[in-house]
């Protein structure tokens, strides 16, 4: 069974709620493919609390921990509404951040990749 | 009239405030269409509260159907339970702390499926933003 980590203190409520659908999307065949080899860090900003999170990945190895790191390989960043219209994927990371509902930086590929952990499609 | 936070009397104003807010029911329609939508608010003691007291809150196809105090958290089946202190629900209460953040700082600890959460997100925001839309009294003020 494919796990997700939790690191460190007790997650914070936006790790606690991608923890979740994380652990639900790395069961999906498809998104796991896409994500296993993968390594890196990205970070997850909720723009009005400026509560974070980052997720690191190492080959296959997906672990959340609160909090911001410097220097990730990618971030996002958006408000609750933006984020949880990304994650349930209502409406995809490329148009959100084109329509600037979202800012992004670093590695804009792996970002693609890395995010695709946080979105549940499941209706 | 303002109504004391929390009692039966300002369960049936939320109701009625959740009713009259076009977002809810804009926002809402699918929300509890196809699962359970209710939720239990856990509020624990502090800030002039002396007992754990729960508000159950039912909302389905963006209409409240039910809004009400309970003794026990098992007299109700709720789909999504959120746990916090009455002295940082008074602030939501009040329209002084929003919700979400509070969920998002892990000051409001809640459990259910979070992917129904986020897939109504504007539903929750507009459920949360007509807690503060009426007048009330407060324990320990």
């Amino acid at each position: 069974m494919r796990e997700i980590k939790a690191g460190g203190e007790e997650l914070n409520g936006l790790g606690a709620i991608l923890k979740q659908v994380m652990e639900e999307t790395i069961q999906v065949p498809g998104t796991w493919k896409t994500i296993r080899r993968l390594q890196g860090t990205l970070v997850v900003r909720e723009a009005e609390s400026q509560v974070a999170v980052h997720i690191e990945f190492h080959r296959g190895e997906i672990q959340i921990q609160n909090g911001s790191v410097d220097r990730p390989t990618a971030y996002v960043e958006g408000g609750f509404e933006e984020l949880s219209a990304i994650s349930s994927g209502q409406v995809g990371p490329i148009r959100a951040l084109l329509g600037k509902k979202i800012r992004a930086g670093g590695n804009l590929w792996k970002l693609l990749r890395m995010s695709k952990v946080i979105i549940n499609r499941k209706p | 009239m303002a109504v004391l936070y929390p009692s039966q009397q300002w369960c049936d104003e939320w109701k009625k405030a959740i009713d009259r807010n076009p977002s809810v029911a804009e926002t809402g329609k699918n929300w509890g269409a196809d699962f359970n939508g209710s939720w239990l608010f856990e509020v624990q003691p502090g800030g002039g509260l002396e007992k754990t007291c729960y508000v159950y809150l039912n909302a389905k196809n963006g209409k409240c159907t039910d809004a009400r105090m309970v003794q026990e958290p098992s007299e109700v089946n709720p789909g999504f339970t959120a746990v916090g202190s009455y002295a940082d629900y008074k602030e939501v209460v009040k329209g002084k702390k929003d919700f979400i953040e509070g969920v998002m700082r892990g000051t409001f600890k809640i459990k259910g499926d979070m992917s129904r959460i986020m897939r109504n997100a504007k539903f929750i925001r507009a459920v949360a933003n007509s807690i503060s839309s009426f007048e009330a009294t407060y324990l320990g003020e």
